[in-house]
């Protein structure tokens, strides 16, 4: 992989002409994915990837071409031959871009995170066979991740990691499962066996008769991957500063200072702490921590190149989109979480997020897997679907009675074109009147 | 255009026909996507972005597994080493198969198919369009409260080809064209947005600009955004409502659509885009909604988002109701799915890249029109609202318990509208929803639109859908406005 942007930055080197400069961003993976249905293989292979996306720039002008890469340096170079002859006949009848900015000359950052991946047949063997007789539906992905950036003033910027994620429901019937994870860059087959007898345990309460709860306010313990449902929503707009300068951050209250959030909230985009690679497509650097929400109150915005030459800020983010969301911890131990909540709900998973009200911050989305509901701090039976519409200024305003000491890493397994780098680092909350309302 | 040239795919299956797998069976799907992405933001033109696309889908059987390989690597050895990952992954998959391995496609069909392209996008310079788009962004800054604006042009050329052992060689050609106006209107702390574009996606060329009347919109689309600052909050209640198609979409794509999605139903996608409240023994007996409930797989409209002449399987595509006067009759599952189940169904099973293995998926999903106009839907309505264009969409994991919210809507009184609501919404659920439907606009207020980011599948795909819908007219729905419920 790394030979791929190599080569392909050593001949942009030679192509550019004088006033001519180019950036080159790189994405690369080398993934075997296997998706199972009832504890048995549905589809199953491998995707190897590699792709450059080329910006070429004379005075003030630029577009980007983007082309996959073979690896095979002559059929890539006449490739980027063609993509650079195109562009530069393109630019002249372009305007100049007052937005553009390119990181300059800096140290050259490696970013190097090997991993021991778990080989195919490990891998099936451990997940179908800890789960063998159980009703198992899930997804793997394992392989190495790539990225690079290199640029004519002699930018260079490499990241390379191998890691792996399964994510896996476990069915009791119909649409009462328990949901399961395990990802990392360090295979422990008697770590994921033991995270599947986990979830298998947890079956056991699923089996019981379901209870149909009515559209009302309850007292809740939101676990963190519930609460990284609703942070997600918010966060596609909600910290970015071209969406706070335009007005269209769901957070517009909290910006403006109208409402604040409880002051235990701390909320920060902690690239330091993450998984994704610490440079953008542009080649800036990216500082340790963003603080977004401090003491309840807003602190900061995510400003990628655009925006950051836009609005006159430094460039702090890769995206204006959290990659590597952290909220600090409270002082709830999450072992007394069932009891603090005493009567009420235990959420593991919300789903399908969205917003309904940008103006107040609200979202909706359903309950999904374990919800429980509990009497007296006991888990007494599944609860089945309910829609909640929650605003984020209740929920983690006046409503927010506390935050776990432990939190989670949530490693985000999405794979939309590619497998994604991003996670989260999340406590649960404990809340009150928590809005369900179908 | 840079990419312009398209890639030799003929050449490429040659290339892999020079060391043909010595396996039970195997397909190669190539494809080979060009796009280019022109966009103006507050008069400042965007960054151009041209991209190519290029790989292969290597999906082998062996041994009584089924495994693939994608790859961008595209030389004699990187197709060689792709199928024998292809053939390692089938062999691990074999003792632990949820199927037995079905065909890899259809015997010895060899066809073209291409969707028409009146005049191309290269007929109109890069220049040009942007121009194009400078002038449409211009003309929305038509206040100080238009705090956002902006216009952009998506144009896409796919080809595939796809051969198999059997001898099948299926080339298809798709030309698709994405226009997209938006303008965000604020005043203290209301914002509000309006646009005019992503579901209006469709096949064809720059004729589409032109029959869309996009030249018409700027000041439309800016003129609603800012009316909706000073517009009251939609309504709250149970009441009827019009759905206009820029809604009917997504009601369609979410509470028909993927419910009736076979892999669903078989449990596949259980642990992301969940289940269905359908059941297998639905099919031919179960009442999905009122006797005006008409919809049909068409993958052979002109223009709309999701046309061609066969599915990713290379099974011949063609029109099928899967609703009729109300009844459900037919899945929405390819080959695999249909052999798996026995229920019937449909040729959708699609892949958004080359890099993705096709799964079920909505194609043209169309609502088929009825016999009123669209006042006479309005006229019908004693209290209501009517709604349009989609924002926000949220539904339960068996499809059935959704909340969809609107850009705009329209508050109804004695059969007239009687003015602009804003943050309208609704929710309900789908089994009783598609029961309330009381009208079913005509063939003259038909649009054909779609979706361009249907998310589905592990890994995860995201594919173009086209909906074709007229407005319709549903009773005693639960509507709400801003702040919920």
């Amino acid at each position: 992989m790394r030979r791929s942007l190599e080569h392909a930055a050593d001949l942009l080197h030679g192509l550019m002409q004088p006033g001519e400069a180019f950036s080159a961003y790189f994405e690369g993976e080398d993934s075997d994915f296997a998706r199972l249905n009832g504890n048995r293989i549905r589809q199953a292979g491998n995707v190897l990837q590699r792709r450059l996306t080329l910006d070429l720039t004379v005075d003030g002008r630029h577009a980007q071409a983007a082309l996959p890469l073979t690896g095979d340096p002559d059929a890539d170079a006449a490739q980027l031959r063609s993509a650079t002859e195109g562009l530069r006949a393109l630019l002249p009848h372009l305007p100049t871009d007052p937005h553009h900015a390119c990181a300059g000359p800096g140290t050259p950052g490696e970013d190097l995170r090997p991993g021991r991946l778990p080989g195919r047949p490990e891998l099936l063997e451990v997940l179908t066979g800890t789960a063998e007789g159980l009703d198992l539906v899930g997804h793997c992905a394992s392989g190495r991740l790539c990225r690079g950036f290199a640029g004519s003033a002699g930018q260079w910027h490499w990241f390379e990691t191998e890691s792996f994620s399964l994510d896996w429901s476990l069915y009791h019937r119909t649409d009462k499962a328990v949901k399961g994870r395990y990802a990392g860059r360090q295979w422990d087959p008697d770590a994921l066996a033991s995270r599947i007898r986990d979830t298998r345990d947890q079956l056991e309460i699923m089996a019981r008769k379901p209870v149909r709860v009515e559209p009302g306010r309850y007292r809740v313990f939101l676990a963190p991957a519930a609460l990284m449902e609703i942070l997600s929503v918010i966060a596609w707009q909600g910290f970015g500063l071209r969406a706070v300068r335009t007005r269209q951050t769901p957070l517009l209250h909290l910006v403006n200072g109208d409402v604040e959030l409880h002051p235990q909230v701390h909320l920060d985009e902690h690239s330091a702490g993450g998984q994704a690679p610490r440079f953008g497509p542009e080649g800036f650097a990216l500082p340790d921590r963003v603080a977004l929400i401090t003491d309840g109150r807003h602190a900061g915005c995510l400003a990628d190149s655009r925006s950051a030459r836009e609005y006159g800020v430094p460039v702090n983010a890769a995206t204006e989109r959290p990659r590597s969301l952290e909220i600090a911890p409270g002082t709830l131990a999450i072992a007394d979480a069932a009891r603090a909540v005493g009567d009420g709900l235990l959420i593991a998973d919300l789903w399908y997020g969205n917003l309904s009200d940008r103006s107040q911050c609200a979202v909706t989305g359903m309950t999904r897997y374990a919800c429980l509901q509990l009497a007296d701090g006991i888990p007494v039976a599944p609860v089945d679907p309910m829609r909640f519409d929650v605003s984020l200024y209740q929920l983690l305003g006046p409503n927010l009675l506390g935050l776990t000491r432990e939190r989670e890493r949530l490693v985000d397994t999405g794979t939309y074109g590619q497998r994604s780098t991003a996670s989260a680092l999340l406590p649960g909350a404990l809340v009150r009147d928590f809005p369900l309302t179908l | 255009m840079i990419f312009s040239t398209p890639i030799d795919l003929d050449g490429l299956a040659r290339r892999f026909r020079e060391r043909v797998p010595v396996v039970d069976d195997w397909s190669l799907r190539l494809a080979d996507v060009v796009s280019e992405t022109l966009s103006v933001r507050r008069d400042v033109v965007e960054p151009v972005q041209l991209a190519r696309d290029t790989g292969a889908m290597i999906t082998v059987s062996q041994g009584g597994g089924v495994g693939y390989a994608a790859t961008s690597d595209l030389s004699r050895s990187g197709l060689a080493e792709a199928t024998e990952r292809a053939r390692e992954w089938a062999l691990r998959a074999a003792p632990l198969r949820l199927f037995p391995p079905p065909s890899l496609g259809p015997p010895g069909i060899r066809d073209e198919w291409q969707a028409p392209a009146l005049r191309p996008w290269t007929e109109l310079d890069t220049p040009a369009k942007l121009q194009l788009l400078q002038e449409l962004a211009r003309r929305m800054k038509i206040h100080d409260d238009i705090v956002d604006w902006s216009a952009s042009l998506g144009f896409q050329r796919r080809q595939t080809l796809l051969i198999n052992a059997q001898g099948a060689e299926i080339r298809q050609a798709q030309h698709i064209l994405v226009p997209m106006l938006r303008a965000v209107a604020n005043r203290g702390g209301e914002t509000q947005v309006r646009s005019f574009g992503p579901d209006l996606g469709g096949q064809g060329g720059l004729e589409r600009l032109d029959t869309l009347e996009l030249e018409a919109q700027p000041e439309r689309v800016a003129g609603d955004a800012l009316a909706l600052l000073d517009a009251p909050e939609c309504p709250a209640g149970t009441m009827d409502v019009v759905l206009m198609p820029g809604q009917m979409t997504l009601q369609i794509h979410e509470s028909i659509g993927h419910p009736l999605e076979l892999d669903r139903i078989l449990g596949d996608e259980r642990n992301y885009a969940g289940t269905s409240f359908v059941t297998p023994e639905m099919f031919g007996t179960y009442r999905y909604g009122s006797e005006l409930l008409n919809v049909t797989f068409d993958p052979g409209v002109a223009g709309e988002l999701a046309s061609f002449g066969y599915d990713d399987e290379g099974t011949p595509a063609e029109r099928q109701w899967l609703i009729r006067d109300g009844l459900l009759l037919r899945g929405l599952g390819g080959a695999t799915s249909q052999a798996r189940s026995g229920l019937p169904g449909v040729a959708c099973a699609r892949a958004s890249s080359w890099n993705r293995p096709p799964i079920d998926r909505m194609a043209n999903l169309n609502l088929e029109p009825g016999h009123g106009s669209l006042d006479d839907l309005i006229g019908g309505i004693e209290h209501g609202v009517l709604m349009d264009t989609n924002r926000s969409w949220s539904i339960d994991d068996s499809r059935n318990k959704f909340q969809f919210g609107c850009e705009l809507g329209w508050r109804i009184d004695q059969g007239e509208l009687r003015g602009l609501v804003r943050n309208p919404g609704y929710r309900g659920i789908s089994s009783a929803f598609w029961r309330s439907l009381a009208g079913v606009g005509d063939r003259d207020s038909l649009s054909v639109m779609g979706v361009g980011t249907c998310g589905k599948g592990e890994p995860n795909q995201m594919i173009a859908v086209g909906h074709a819908s007229p407005p319709c007219l549903f009773r005693n729905v639960a509507v709400f406005g801003g702040s919920g419920s």
